[in-house]
């Protein structure tokens, strides 16, 4: 069973121990680097910057290749900084009781990680490769130390990035405007998950 | 009805734990583009559907964010002071709220001017990145709160499941407020 099939998150491999850095000492990245640069010119958050500034974002950060099944961030764990997806597909699950549900799907040009970025606190969600991934991570630290220099280029690609957080909260409450806005239509459905939490306080009681 | 009262906007910034890291020149900058606002109980902060043209930032009191259709006034959450209620419209234009923001109690705002947060951004102040740095934090902060709340109806179905069964009888005391 592949592991991004399978159920049990926590028994994954942590990320970091898989990663296969190409940056800094593979001499291999110096060949990609126009490669490396022709991908991040894709992604839409980077769609504003010159030659010069996506050169000095890409040197700031570190390209990573993960393969197939790497878990890259740990939901409740800290981040590590702002990732942008250069080439490959990723599941983004979250733990709801016992099951870790796939609650959507990142492809190039996605960027993810900024929530605890910027909060400084643990991930929101599990996110594992569901291919093989080119990934550019932005470490918290050097974007820590682009903010407090009012770096310019930092400050557009943010206002890219909470321009997203900003959709994702708009879509969360639409949710739970979704539910509360049809009550006679979600009370079958909490009344089921209700009823199986019992059962299983009960049974864990017993 | 909204009643201003002159109050000095420094006071109330220093109040708001995100806002109060800034250094007091950055303070000062955001207080010029500030001005406060005091909200009597049921007054209108934001409304639903509506992209305000302030950011307001919650500084006293309680709001409700309500859900209204024309069958329904659904409270979705209680929000308490210190907030920051609208930073969600600030950099998405289209972006509209699918909720109206009602204060519960006596509530107490600090509306900072879009237009005027812009032009320091894009205007280059050096000023304004500690601004933007903090009401970025804020966003991402803001994200979680409503990211969790969704969660708790899944990971508390009982509290879910009589809400909306209360929602379902409104002739019954306690129903939509």
């Amino acid at each position: 069973m592949s592991p991004v099939d399978g159920p049990p998150i926590p028994m994954l491999i942590d990320g970091l121990s898989s990663w296969r850095h190409l940056l800094p000492a593979d001499p291999a990245f110096e060949m990609d680097i126009a490669k490396i640069q022709s991908l991040a010119e894709q992604v839409p958050a980077l769609s504003e910057f010159s030659d010069e500034a996506l050169k000095g974002l890409i040197r700031r950060g570190r390209i990573l290749k993960a393969d197939k099944g790497t878990v890259i961030i740990h939901e409740g764990r800290p981040g590590h900084g702002l990732f942008v997806c250069l080439e490959g597909t990723l599941t983004v699950r979250r733990q709801v009781f016992d099951r870790f549900p796939v609650f959507a799907n990142l492809h190039a040009g996605d960027l993810f990680g900024e929530i605890a970025l910027l909060t400084g606190e643990t991930s929101t969600a599990t996110l594992i490769t569901s291919t093989d991934c080119l990934l550019l991570l932005l470490p918290t630290k050097a974007i820590k130390k682009a903010m407090d220099e009012g770096d310019p280029d930092i400050f557009t690609l943010l206002r890219k990035v909470v321009s997203t957080i900003q959709e994702r909260t708009l879509t969360t409450i639409a949710r739970m405007v979704d539910v509360y806005g049809a009550p006679q239509k979600h009370i079958p459905l909490f009344e089921r998950m209700y009823r199986r939490s019992k059962g299983t306080a009960k049974s864990s009681e017993s | 009805m909204i009643a201003r009262i002159p109050t000095d906007p420094g006071f109330w910034l220093s109040r708001v734990p995100g806002l109060s890291d800034l250094g007091e020149r950055e303070r000062n900058v955001l207080a010029a583009i500030c001005e406060v606002e005091d909200y009597v109980p049921g007054a209108t902060i934001v409304e639903q559907s509506s992209r305000p043209p302030n950011i307001p930032v919650h500084v006293e009191g309680t709001v409700d964010a309500i859900y209204m259709n024309d069958q329904f006034r659904v409270p979705i959450l209680e929000i308490k002071a210190p907030e920051l209620v609208g930073f969600l419209w600030f950099l998405n234009p289209q972006a509209r709220s699918p909720v109206a923001f009602i204060a519960k109690e006596r509530c107490i705002c600090l509306n900072i001017r879009t237009l005027d947060l812009e032009n320091l951004y894009t205007g280059g102040n050096a000023l304004a990145y500690p601004v933007l740095a903090t009401l970025y934090r804020h966003a991402a902060a803001q994200f979680r709160f409503y990211n969790d709340a969704f969660r708790l109806l899944y990971r508390e179905p009982g509290n879910t499941y009589m809400q909306l069964m209360k929602l379902a009888t409104p002739e019954e005391e306690g129903a939509a407020e």
